[in-house]
């Protein structure tokens, strides 16, 4: 069974349709790769997944649950974590205040035992100097802080988004690594990303979007030898 | 300094200040009772801050907390301290009905509907005269403790220091927590498990309790309320300006900013008896110039940065 799924989601901007009809469903424990070109959907598709948008037609399960209307801090207790498309840390709190919101808000766990948990969860990510401020981090920190922000709240599915833009190809090598680890611990990820190589290497089958619908599914040697995914991404020949 | 020390140094101000009556005269104490209720009132209007949410209604909660009092008292005969604690819980609710409509707007449009409900609440206790006593307002038989200056003091005292022990909650507790993430990116405080909503009326609502008690106090010290002199604008822009030059998102900022306005605005009102305002407003406007984190912001970055 499906650990998350959509059916025919659709969400509308006006008169901008940004998903149609999108029904694709996350199997327990595999990475699942969302790609497509740029305003394609899959940052709306995240969005309206961990419940910051609401679908306009369409509806959400989670393990067997209708979960289409609830607010997305229901939705993170439940087991949904993300990061975001562009950094957001809190900067009025250090950086293992980042982490420790995660572990009170989605756990509700006391401050102590938040603490602790948020200290291992930054131990497991390789983040140390916790009681550093958010702007004397790197961008491969506060990347990292995002995911530990989310883990600490032991989700079931974790979503990326774009979680590899901006890092050196060292850096890229070293998330690919982390994530592989959080796969191997039993967590499914959704991977949205434009680094082609983070999507060859990680993924065990990939969603292709564009123009809001799913255009391609299926593994990724098969998916990015697709006519119409190429079309897609190059434009089509005229 | 280690927190022994702080703590010793914190109980010996209490002590000095507990005994004031005892070694200051009547206009000192009357100078720091109102030094005192400025404080809470900039501390509250403060702590909503700290979720990013600027209010401009703390006068209309402290003219409600008044008029709960004094009618209280007179239409209920209770007791007066107990109309104090009425106060608060009738602001409070207040607080909490009002929020669920108004905490779903932000930033300017939240700050123009609180002042818009002071405004409004002013309007309302001046249009029922029967129960309000109109434009003239209503007047106790006594002030609270006839009256008496140490008793007071005491109880003002009382209200101040219960206001720190509240903002430090608000500091130490889960609320620092959801407060600060949903002031820094609401995005990310709801993604991260914190139920907005929520955590916005209880601080609106508890804010509003502590100038409603504030309100109460007040109108029980000075045995009066009126529609101009309860919902004045002053009990908005002095503790306003208090908490910014001071320091804001912090304890000590407003306590602090309470003090030295509150002290500089008796040594102006002295020395020049009709421009006192005007300085007052420039001290206020070089502050937000030049001292963004305000004195005490100041003054823990020359100290972090030598230790």
């Amino acid at each position: 069974m499906a650990l998350l799924k959509t059916e025919t989601l659709t969400k509308n901007f006006g008169g901008l349709t940004a998903l149609s009809e999108v029904t694709i469903e996350f199997r327990p424990g595999e990475i699942l790769g969302i790609i497509g070109p740029n305003g394609a959907g899959k940052s709306t598709l995240v969005n309206v997944l961990a419940g910051v948008f609401y679908p306009t037609a369409g509806r959400i399960w989670f393990e067997g649950r209708d979960i289409t209307n609830q607010p997305p801090h229901q939705r993170f207790r439940l087991g949904i974590g993300r990061t975001f498309q562009l950094m957001r840390p809190l900067h009025h709190l250090s950086l293992i205040e980042n982490i420790m919101v995660g572990a009170l808000f989605g756990r509700g766990l006391t401050q102590k035992n938040a603490r602790r948990e948020a200290s291992l969860m930054a131990a497991f990510m390789g983040l140390t100097g916790l009681d550093r401020d958010m702007t004397k981090l790197t961008a491969l920190e506060i990347k990292k802080m995002e995911v530990a922000r989310a883990l600490v709240a032991r989700p079931k599915v974790l979503f990326l988004d774009e979680v590899m833009a901006g890092l050196n190809a060292d850096e890229i090598t070293e998330m690919i690594g982390l994530v592989r680890k959080l796969q191997s611990q039993g967590l499914t990820i959704g991977v949205i990303e434009h680094v082609m190589r983070v999507i060859k290497e990680l993924t065990d089958r990939v969603v292709v979007l564009d123009w809001g619908q799913v255009l391609a599914e299926g593994p990724y040697e098969e998916v990015s030898n697709d006519p119409r995914v190429i079309s897609a991404y190059l434009g089509e020949d005229e | 300094m280690n927190k022994a020390v702080k703590s010793l140094i914190l109980l010996a101000v209490l002590v000095l200040l507990a005994a004031l009556p005892f070694y200051a005269g009547a206009y000192p104490l009357s100078l720091a009772n109102t030094i005192m209720i400025f404080m809470v009132l900039a501390l509250s209007w403060d702590m909503l801050l700290r979720s990013g949410q600027l209010s401009f209604g703390i006068a209309g909660f402290f003219g409600v907390g008044g008029y709960a009092a004094v009618l209280s008292q007179v239409f209920g005969g209770i007791n007066p301290l107990l109309t104090i604690l009425l106060a608060a819980l009738t602001a409070g609710l207040m607080a909490l009905i009002l929020g669920l409509v108004v905490l779903q707007l932000r930033g300017l449009y939240f700050a123009i509907v609180t002042l818009a409900l002071a405004e409004i609440f002013r309007v309302i206790v001046t249009n029922i005269p029967d129960l309000t006593g109109g434009h003239e307002g209503t007047i106790l038989k006594s002030a609270i403790f006839a009256g008496h200056t140490y008793k007071t003091y005491w109880l003002v005292l009382a209200i101040a220091v219960g206001g720190i022990v509240a903002s430090e909650v608000f500091q130490r507790s889960r609320l620092y927590f959801a407060l600060t993430s949903i002031r820094n990116d609401e995005l990310v405080a709801k993604s991260s498990g914190i139920n907005v909503f929520k955590y916005l009326v209880i601080a609106f609502s508890i804010t509003a309790a502590i100038q409603g008690l504030v309100g109460g106090a007040y109108a029980q010290i000075y045995g009066f309320v009126s529609p101009e002199g309860s919902f004045s604008v002053n009990f908005t822009l002095l503790p306003l300006a208090m908490a910014v030059f001071g320091g804001m998102s912090r304890t000590w900022g407003p306590v602090v900013g309470a003090v030295l306005l509150g002290l500089a605005s008796e040594i102006l009102k002295l020395y020049i008896p009709y421009g006192h305002l005007i300085v007052y407003g420039v001290i206020i406007v070089a502050a937000i110039l030049f001292l963004p984190e305000g004195v005490v912001g100041l003054i823990s970055k020359h100290v972090l940065r030598r230790s």
